[in-house]
């Protein structure tokens, strides 16, 4: 299996697993001392912003919170396109194009948000994971929002 | 009783007078060209904070009732606000949200306007009755524009009474916050909800949709007695907390901590959460590190952008900065426990009048000005019912 295909292996298991709320199988794929962030240009502010920010023991809060929050009703299926791979001495630095839908109770389908997901993929103990996750946005006007990572 | 009939349903709630109002003051057309008239052509409306304007030339642009307009630092460095509207076919001038320009020259026949709305050029004047179609009478339509504490408001009508009258003492409690150290935006949202302009302020005036939140029923409800937390209205409409309400972060999972990583803004402990909101539809709020501004302006009687805002000390460390956004973005944002609720929450109100299915709102919690009282929404709503003639519960 090529870099390329190995990557895109592991990036669309990470958006299966969040699409399908099983947020144990996404940590899973993530290292101890991953970093993980949605980053949003602010034509506004003419500067870059953040807007969610988590080391893992964060990522496990919020997914142990989410049954108590009140959330948008639907599910959400996000679409990874990996463009590129670049192999260094540490691991891998890959690109990929994202498109989030959101489909609600009635099955109606709308793009909630497109914008690329910039990860740093390294291997321990001969697995490949998640080291780092920035999501750039392009979609700034997210509706109502959500609690969930993208 | 138990499950209500036709009739009961449909019937006023047989609570005070300025204790209920009406599902139709979110939907009808009439009573929005009334707002419209009364509220947004008269009233002063927060539009920025004067950190996004810089320098000399800084503009931002922003929507007033579906209105384009734009608010620029002059090189005198006051701010000046104008419709974003060419004085000669009625082009849009700036089309960007916010940039800096010492002349402004519009695309489609090269007018060009300097900031403080001169009509600085006409290409070929000559062809143009001077008299009528010159430089010196085709300047750009200017707006009331007024600073306080850092805060940018306009007013359409000339006539209004000044800023500071409208406002009154509203924003005492956060003088020293706003303008003890120097502050900047570094956090901005604009969001179109599918809802009145009301819906959405309502979640800010309505302390009792606390128990909504999962994170306040955890740090906030039950971290003072209800009785000891003051609320306060005034003049005009506005009305917020009456001193510091408190929060117990700890009592939400990766919310512990919270406070001691970073200094307070001055005269707050890191604990307190103040709020104000100032008529028609600016609520400032305070949890202690980080001050959030949110303003809804509508679209239409079902359309409205939230601009919301994440403030924190202008040249703070960035690990200052780091943390000061993580609590920031741990209640608000588009990712944040709080502000998603709370939209969904404005949403699903408009679909229940929109459809006509809910009919009535009750405001008739009273506190006696503690705990949960509805007093700021009928304080709103006095103010509202002033200024557009239409009772809230029967408009």
């Amino acid at each position: 299996m090529s870099n390329h295909d190995t990557m895109r292996q592991l990036i669309g298991q990470g958006c299966l697993a969040l699409d399908d709320a099983d947020f144990d199988g996404f940590l899973a794929l993530c290292t101890e001392d991953i970093g993980y962030r949605i980053e949003v240009w602010s034509p506004e502010l003419r500067q870059n912003m953040i807007w969610l920010e988590h080391d893992k023991e964060g990522l496990r809060a919020l997914f142990d919170a989410l049954p108590e929050h009140l959330t948008r009703p639907g599910r959400l299926a996000r679409h990874a396109n990996v463009m590129t791979v670049t192999e260094n001495e540490t691991g891998f630095d890959c690109v990929s194009t994202l498109a989030v839908y959101h489909t609600d109770v009635d099955g109606r389908s709308q793009v909630l948000a497109i914008g690329r997901y910039r990860d740093r993929i390294v291997k321990r103990d001969s697995t490949l994971l998640l080291a780092d996750r920035t999501v750039v946005l392009e979609t700034r006007d997210l509706g109502v929002g959500l609690h969930v990572p993208l | 009783m138990s499950a209500r009939t036709s009739d009961n349903w449909t019937a006023k709630p047989d609570v005070p007078s300025g204790h209920a109002v009406s599902g139709r003051v979110y939907t009808d057309a009439d009573v929005y060209a009334a707002e419209v008239d009364t509220i947004f052509s008269s009233a002063w409306r927060f539009v920025c904070h004067d950190s996004e304007l810089p320098d000399a030339f800084d503009y931002r642009a922003f929507d007033h009732c579906g209105k384009s307009l734009f608010a620029i630092r002059g090189g005198d460095g006051a701010v000046r606000t104008f419709f974003n509207v060419c004085s000669h076919r009625g082009a849009q001038l700036l089309s960007e949200p916010a940039g800096n320009a010492a002349h402004i020259t519009c695309f489609y026949h090269r007018w060009t306007y300097d900031s403080r709305g001169a009509c600085t050029g006409i290409p070929r004047p000559a062809g143009y009755p001077e008299d009528i179609v010159s430089k010196d009478t085709m300047g750009l339509r200017v707006v009331r524009t007024a600073t306080l504490h850092g805060l940018v408001f306009i007013c359409l009508d000339d006539g209004a009474a000044p800023l500071e009258t409208f406002i009154g003492p509203a924003l005492d409690q956060f003088v020293e916050m706003l303008s003890g150290v120097p502050l900047e935006v570094f956090h901005f949202n604009r969001a179109v909800l599918d809802c009145n302009w009301k819906a959405w302020h309502e979640t800010n005036m309505d302390l009792y949709h606390e128990f909504m939140h999962v994170v306040l029923r955890k740090t906030q409800v039950n971290a003072m007695p209800m009785e000891d937390r003051k609320l306060v209205t005034f003049a005009n409409g506005h009305g917020g907390s009456g001193g510091a309400l408190k929060a117990k972060y700890d009592g939400y999972a990766g919310f512990s901590g919270r406070g001691a990583d970073v200094p307070p803004l001055p005269g707050v402990g890191p604990a307190d959460f103040r709020f104000i909101n100032l008529f028609p539809s600016t609520a400032i709020i305070s949890r202690g590190t980080v001050i959030r501004i949110d303003t809804a302006m509508p679209l239409g009687p079902d359309k409205t952008i939230l601009e919301m805002r994440g403030l924190g000390v202008k040249g703070e460390s960035e690990e200052h900065r780091r943390v000061r956004r993580r609590h920031h973005n741990q209640y608000w944002g588009p990712f944040g426990r709080n502000v998603p609720e709370d939209m969904i929450a404005a949403e699903s109100c408009a679909d229940s009048f929109r459809a006509g299915a809910g009919r009535y709102q009750i405001i008739a919690r009273d506190e006696n000005l503690t705990g949960q009282d509805d007093a700021i929404l009928r304080a709103f709503y006095a103010e509202w019912a002033a200024r557009t003639g239409c009772d809230p519960s029967d408009p």
